[in-house]
């Protein structure tokens, strides 16, 4: 069987011309990066436009690729400054309050159920009352896997900093959403 | 550690991410602290929740767009390049050996400036008759090559004109007419017939990568008399969905 390429391996691939690399990772990444911009934003639209953004922005920085590079905090940095960018002008990023129209794929068959759905829904209310700084970390560590070593690389932080602000994060979101459930 | 430190580790070590040493120093801690073990089991419910939380799904034809755009990219990209193909050299030899003929001829018979300008411009409407043989002649590849190698040697004129609007909207393979867009597109401000043409192609090409090209070309450049050609198109039920997304948002944002 072949050897999987490793991310990093495909950068250098893709330093050198290979655009065949850009494809294998996207297809790889494309999913995480979209869910994170649809659980950022609430906005599948944006987000769509936003994914695409990021991966031709990662061909685009392929020439800056170094060995001492890791693949997925240099592509979720990229993500995070392409979303900044994005809401600057018109300030809407911390004003977001449309639902969001996505829908959800069950890892497992077996859990999908009305009342997760609706647990789901009432949970992604609860993330978008969070500070974005706040949902971000909830959103790197939780679901997208991140220890806290990758997501100080990835937010330009000390790993000390992202223990002690995802734990607030997580007792604040679990805070609003048993408000939420309470109401 | 006190109980607001072990809580910050909590989900480090539900997660299992603590070491050995500080793993056990939670679990001592737990033992003794009904607050902490209390303060666990609800952290412990609530993480396991949002590990259920369902991927939200990826609409269907993203990766199918996403190549699209790397292969616009890639063509564009290619547009830089300066490219010598082998046809280049024949036609340098062609040049050379008829340049060695022309200065011994004009050196040893002719040494009046109106004939050596005479000559030169010969020559010069012979290798560019060459070079636009290329464009008739050569296939795939090469042809690419031959279109921006045209664009980028010669003078804009009526026949390099032709000779590109004929490639872009004729020739069979849509990777030479993209290049053919991409070698006009250059040309819009030196000739106003390219723009008339680039304009009339939108109505002939078919391929939705040529459509994208031409869409942006003339909406990059701010083009007006563009905007109802690019409306028919989105108006068009024939045409494909990314076409329709992509001509939109660029008349919004550009003309």
């Amino acid at each position: 069987m072949m050897e999987k390429s490793s991310d990093e391996r495909l950068m250098k691939q893709l330093a050198a011309g290979e655009m065949k690399a850009a494809s294998l990772l996207y297809d790889r990444h494309h999913r995480h990066v979209y869910n994170y911009f649809v659980r950022m934003t609430r906005d599948s639209d944006a987000s769509r436009d936003l994914t695409q953004n990021v991966f031709l922005k990662v061909i685009r920085y392929a020439n800056s690729w170094r060995d001492d590079k890791v693949f997925l905090p240099w592509l979720f940095r990229i993500a995070r400054n392409i979303m900044v960018d994005h809401f600057r002008g018109a300030q809407r990023f911390y004003q977001l309050e449309d639902e969001p129209e996505i829908i959800l794929r069950d890892k497992e068959d077996a859990v999908r159920s009305s009342e997760l759905n609706e647990a789901v829904g009432f949970l992604m209310e609860a993330m978008a009352k969070l500070p974005p700084g706040y949902r971000e970390l909830i959103e790197l560590n939780r679901f997208q896997g991140f220890s806290y070593k990758e997501i100080a690389l990835t937010t330009d932080s000390s790993e000390n900093t992202v223990r002690v602000r995802t734990f607030r994060a997580i007792q604040k979101l679990k805070e609003i959403y048993a408000q939420m459930i309470v109401d | 550690m006190n109980c607001k430190e072990i809580n910050i580790l909590l989900p480090e070590f539900m997660d299992g991410k603590l070491d050995s040493r500080q793993q056990q120093e939670v679990r001592e801690h737990m033992e003794g602290c009904p607050h902490c073990s209390r303060e666990l089991q609800e952290m412990q419910g609530f993480l396991s929740f949002l590990g259920k939380v369902p991927e939200v799904e990826v609409p269907a034809d993203m990766a199918e767009e996403f190549a699209l755009m790397m292969e616009a990219a890639e063509n564009r990209s290619k547009g830089h390049v300066r490219f010598l193909p082998t046809w280049t050299k024949i036609a340098a030899a062609v040049v050379f050996v008829a340049g060695t003929f022309l200065m011994g001829y004009l050196s040893g018979v002719y040494k009046g400036n109106s004939v050596q300008q005479q000559m030169a411009s010969d020559l010069s409407a012979q290798k560019q008759q060459l070079l636009l043989a290329s464009l008739r002649d050569y296939t795939g590849p090469q042809k690419i090559e031959a279109v921006y190698t045209v664009s980028n040697t010669m003078e804009v004129s009526n026949d390099l004109v032709d000779a590109l609007v004929n490639t872009m909207n004729r020739d069979k393979n849509a990777n030479v007419r993209l290049a053919a867009i991409m070698a006009l597109s250059g040309m819009i401000e030196k000739d106003g017939r390219v723009k008339e043409e680039l304009i009339r192609s939108l109505a002939i090409q078919e391929d939705p990568l040529l459509q994208i090209s031409l869409i942006q070309v003339l909406t990059e450049k701010g083009i007006r008399e563009a905007r109802q050609p690019i409306e028919n198109i989105t108006n068009n039920e024939k045409t494909d969905a990314h076409v329709k997304a992509f001509a939109k948002d660029m008349i919004k944002a550009i003309i």
